[in-house]
């Protein structure tokens, strides 16, 4: 904590980066440790979601019936527009990316607050899909009552309805926090081509909530 | 190549690294883009449900792609982060197909009937949809989308 107080500015305006840790021979080989570091972490999240998927194909296995049904009592044009909010905040913050590695800490900051702009947009529309299953009971397990559907399996498909885009908002949410944080430290010009991995990884963090969701979209609402 | 120490070799390598900007980013976006309203379209073409999913998931293929490679720089990354991916999905793979031979097979040798499952007490609130809400002809007709 004493080097990050003690950080000074450097000519060209930058905070001073962080010092390398004395384990790591260069720069480079700190940089590309970091990176790699997020990308084993990324395919842990993937394995995560991994087990969501299969037990999907399993379900839809076992209640055919259920899973050609249900997908139409959802709403399709809220999940098309969070697929389109969800694409084009991943656009947002590989601009944030591009432009903390050239030192444009400014513009980063600008295209990282739309970003979280649309996770918000993202979650405001997945809580009022939420609110319709709550208000018909289109429910998991035993809280199931939704007479519109009443075929075996259904209560199956709405538990993992909500599990499986429950634990992508939670993503959503910790992603948005993510880039709260970088973005705080965009505007305090922390960024230049010397060192931007914050921005880049918590970028692909973002960039993992929506190819996550890419496979949710059809899976839940089209097939 | 000797390997770059200063950090203003540091930042050329990572500046020649990320050759990619507006155009690229764009590009890929608006694909994206298209891509998903392909998908949306499939969806209503008339085709048996296992051609819709396979459909689904081979446009959904593409996409991620297009994502991990542009906008998470994949294409440019280390070998080791491409090993690291690339893995993870291979261990993807190897899990849903265990699971789904599995689940096959099992259906055929062990499992005659459907698979028991409770059924729904759908009058414990009358008011939405229950046998004591007096559903409307209209309201039961499944199929029809809740827009």
């Amino acid at each position: 904590m004493q080097a990050e107080a003690a950080r000074a500015m450097t000519p060209e305006g930058f905070l001073e980066a962080p010092p390398v840790p004395s384990h790591y021979s260069s720069k480079e080989a700190h940089t590309h440790a970091v990176r790699l570091g997020m990308w084993l972490f990324l395919a842990t999240e993937i394995l995560l979601f991994a087990g969501i998927f299969v037990t999907y194909f399993v379900m839809r296995d076992y209640f055919p019936e259920a899973w050609a049904q249900a997908p139409k009592h959802l709403s399709l044009t809220a999940g098309t527009i969070n697929t389109g909010v969800l694409l084009i905040s991943s656009f947002f913050v590989a601009m944030a990316h591009h432009h903390a590695e050239r030192g444009k800490n400014r513009y980063a900051f600008y295209f990282l607050v739309a970003a979280i702009l649309c996770g918000f947009a993202f979650l405001g529309i997945k809580s009022w899909e939420y609110e319709q299953k709550f208000i018909e009971h289109a429910l998991p397990g035993k809280y199931y009552a939704y007479g519109e559907l009443r075929v075996s399996g259904a209560p199956m498909f709405y538990t993992l309805y909500f599990f499986a885009t429950g634990l992508h908002a939670l993503h959503v949410i910790i992603g948005m926090s993510l880039l709260t944080w970088v973005a705080v430290r965009c505007w305090r010009k922390e960024f230049s081509a010397n060192y931007y991995s914050p921005v880049e990884n918590a970028g692909l963090y973002w960039h993992l909530v929506d190819l996550v969701w890419i496979f949710l979209y059809p899976l839940l609402y089209l097939v | 190549m000797s390997t770059p120490n200063t950090h203003a070799e540091v930042a050329k390598v990572e500046h020649d690294r990320h050759a990619h900007g507006w155009g690229q980013n764009v590009v890929v976006l608006l694909i994206l883009g298209a891509l998903t309203l392909s998908t949306f379209g499939v969806s209503k073409l008339t085709m048996s449900e296992n051609a819709h999913l396979y459909a689904a998931l081979g446009i959904a293929a593409v996409k991620v792609s297009l994502v991990v490679l542009f906008f998470m720089h994949l294409k440019d990354a280390e070998g080791s982060n491409k090993v690291a991916f690339g893995l993870a999905l291979v261990f993807v793979a190897v899990l849903m197909w265990f699971v789904m031979e599995d689940v096959n097979h099992r259906w055929k040798m062990t499992r005659t009937q459907q698979v028991w499952v409770a059924e729904p007490d759908y009058d414990q609130y009358p008011q939405h949809g229950g046998e004591e809400g007096a559903p409307s002809a209209a309201k039961a007709g499944a199929g029809e989308k809740k827009e």
